[in-house]
């Protein structure tokens, strides 16, 4: 019964959410902008989504905003659930709740905007650490119009455009990038069995790019490589308390339906 | 009974279950059907640290936790680096509950299975006899003794050969001799070993388990008896215990420490005298890395040195064909035209496909395959019958994109 009423109080918050992004009408009928959205293709609906959640949500487009002033455009926040208030006034966005906080992270993770993972440098001082995986420049910033690129979106917020470009590396990059970034955390033992997620933290905040960007890149890498052997094996699933992480952590699975658990890499002779 | 003799096979070659015991007589479990062929560079590389004496080597599996063939390698080993009263290769399967003291028994109970301890007492007895000569205790007699009596008896009919009345005497002076040939064998423990083997040498293990004296425990027991072989003319030792990932895995955090520090007690009294292979996957790995395991991978870090890495087989190549010819030649009734008739090659490929290259899972879908095939009398059976009966070949509906893939990836 209590998942009957979950799903139903889903229903409705995706219909309002629906209706308050223009992609359906009041008599819950498709909009224009809805039935483009569902016959493109997935980088365009990704576009389409960007542009209306920062047109009609503005704690969205504050939070971006925060982002992209900060020094590499990496905030560190402090896990102080219940908290809001000194959440607030470190975003500096008013009425920033951490319900807020967390609902506009998951919805920038999936649009591939931010990317975060979870830090204790100190025991009892953890930290989600949150970094922009695109980067947004204004067009009265750079002054002329160039044009919107393949893997970038222009957004129309009132006084000023912003032009989203989506980080995505060469596999070049990324596979000098795993490579390094694994022997770090190997403590320059090939072959050891390191979590997936734990090496796509790593890697994903290196190149400052989202999570799907190296699930596609390392299952690519996996399928052959010249130069390094990359190999998921499985095993036990890292043990997180908190459920964000726990869904954050979560690896892609194998065609045989198994987590990639553990990644292992070496160089090729 | 499914008939496979139509097949030219005397039974399905194949496991139901590939779960490996060095003990049983099956050849389909107990790793005699080995494919070298397919593990190349495993075999040499485990080969030539066992040459080297590394202290510990891991067998990990590259890919996968279960069923890549790691604890079928180290049981292939196992088997040839025996050199009869020389070197010595007991073989432990380990169990989930079993601790670093559990391991000192085992390794223990395996040499005097064998009778490996039977040996070492017979030529440490030659030995005291000669450097201490008397009437009742001489060379001949004692040559005899063990001539007649190659494996522990039950009971040691002592008088019928030596004029010896009191084997307790005998048994506290071979011990203090034993300590002063070598004082890292225990004094109490030398005599123990000496009047169980004057007296009832088969049951030795049944009066070991329960030997105990005060500030000694299990593993310092073990490091005398590795002493008393040396004494006694062992030179080396390769302890193989498969599973270990079984006894890591249910230790607690907490118990993470306690478990690597008696590890490596075991390695430091192994020093110079034995070998430990393990079995590791990657859970058991990476709990051994905690830090609270520092005792162990300190002295015998999980490295390049100390590991080997088994792989998966090649799902591209002829892995699978070679794995299941080693299986298919040891069961063939008369010689059939196809080494692995009546399974068409494309169809074994295909099965090696859908199981990631997994050597387990291979060997039981290539069973079930197979009798699927005897009991339809489907001979040869082939691709385009799989294709068609797909789910009762391969227990699976045939899924169009997966298939595609593997006829790409064998063009």
């Amino acid at each position: 019964m209590k998942t009957l009423e979950e799903a139903g109080r889903l229903t409705a918050f995706t219909r309002t959410m629906a209706k308050q992004l223009g992609l359906i009408r009041g008599d819950l009928t498709l909009s224009y902008e809805g039935e483009v959205y569902l016959s493109t293709d997935a980088k365009s609906r990704n576009r389409i989504l960007v542009t209306r959640m920062l047109q009609t949500y503005t704690r969205f487009q504050e939070f971006l905003k925060v982002l992209r002033n900060r020094e590499a455009g990496e905030l560190h926040v402090p896990v102080e659930k219940g908290q809001s208030v000194t959440l607030e006034k470190y975003m500096g966005i008013p009425g920033l709740s951490w319900i807020y906080f967390e609902t506009i992270l998951d919805l920038a993770t999936q649009l591939k905007l931010v990317n975060w993972y979870a830090e204790t440098p100190k025991p009892r001082n953890k930290l989600w650490v949150v970094y922009l995986v695109c980067s947004i420049a204004t067009k009265n910033i750079r002054g002329s119009d160039n044009g919107s690129r393949p893997d970038s979106v222009d957004v129309s917020l009132g006084n000023e455009t912003w032009n989203i470009s989506f980080n995505t590396p060469t596999r070049e990059q990324f596979s000098q990038a795993i490579w390094q970034d694994y022997l770090e955390l190997t403590k320059y033992v090939a072959r050891k069995p390191i979590f997936y997620s734990t090496l796509r933290n790593k890697v994903c905040h290196s190149l400052r790019m989202a999570d799907s960007v190296f699930d596609t890149y390392a299952l690519n890498l996996m399928s052959g490589d010249d130069k390094f052997r990359l190999v998921g094996a499985g095993g036990t699933l890292q043990f997180s308390r908190d459920s964000a992480s726990m869904l954050k952590s979560l690896p892609p699975k194998t065609d045989r339906g198994e987590y990639i658990v553990y990644l292992k890499m070496d160089k090729r002779n | 009974m499914t008939d496979y003799q139509g097949f030219y096979l005397r039974e399905n070659p194949f496991p139901e279950v590939a779960t490996l015991d060095p003990g049983s007589p099956d050849p389909k479990v107990n790793g005699e059907i080995f494919c070298e062929e397919i593990v190349g560079d495993e075999m040499r590389d485990i080969t030539e640290k066992m040459n080297r004496r590394v202290n510990v080597i891991y067998v990990a599996g590259l890919e996968f936790d279960k069923g890549v063939g790691k604890s079928a390698l180290i049981a292939h080993q196992w088997r040839p680096f025996a050199k009869d009263g020389i070197i010595t290769t007991p073989y432990i399967r380990c169990k989930s509950r079993n601790k670093p003291d559990d391991f000192c028994d085992l390794v223990v109970r395996e040499w005097a299975k064998q009778g490996t301890l039977w040996k070492a007492f017979g030529r440490l007895l030659e030995r005291y006899a000669s450097e201490n000569p008397s009437p009742s205790l001489t060379s001949e007699a004692i040559q005899l003794m063990l001539k007649t009596f190659q494996r522990p008896p039950e009971t040691l009919p002592l008088s019928r050969f030596l004029h010896i009345t009191k084997p307790l005497s005998l048994s506290r002076s071979l011990g203090e001799w034993m300590n002063l040939k070598e004082p890292r064998v225990d004094g109490k423990l030398g005599e123990f070993f000496s009047e169980r083997n004057l007296t009832h040498p088969e049951a030795f293990f049944d009066g070991y388990v329960k030997f105990k004296f005060p500030g000694v425990d299990r593993i310092d027991l073990y490091k005398s008896i590795l002493h008393v072989l040396r004494l006694g003319g062992y030179q080396y030792h390769y302890l193989f215990l498969d599973q270990f990932e079984d006894s890591v895995m249910p230790v607690s955090p907490a118990g993470i420490a306690g478990f690597c520090l008696g590890m490596r007690r075991i390695i430091e009294a192994s020093q110079g005298l034995a070998t430990i292979l393990v079995t590791l996957h990657p859970d058991s790995e990476t709990k051994l890395d905690l830090p609270a395991g520092g005792d162990l991978v300190k002295i015998a870090p999980v490295d390049d040195i100390h590991r080997v890495d088994v792989g998966v087989l090649e799902q591209a190549g002829d892995d699978a064909i070679a794995l299941a010819k080693s299986y298919f030649g040891r069961y063939r009734t008369q010689h059939a035209a196809e080494p692995t008739y009546p399974l068409a090659a494309d169809v074994i490929r295909y099965i090696c496909f859908l199981e990631g290259g997994n050597v387990r899972r291979t060997l039981q879908k290539l069973h079930a395959v197979l009798r699927h095939a005897a009991e339809q009398n489907v001979h040869p059976l082939t691709m385009e019958y799989v294709k068609s009966n797909h789910r009762e070949t391969m227990g699976t509906e045939l899924q169009p994109d997966l298939l595609q893939r593997f006829e790409t990836s064998s063009k």
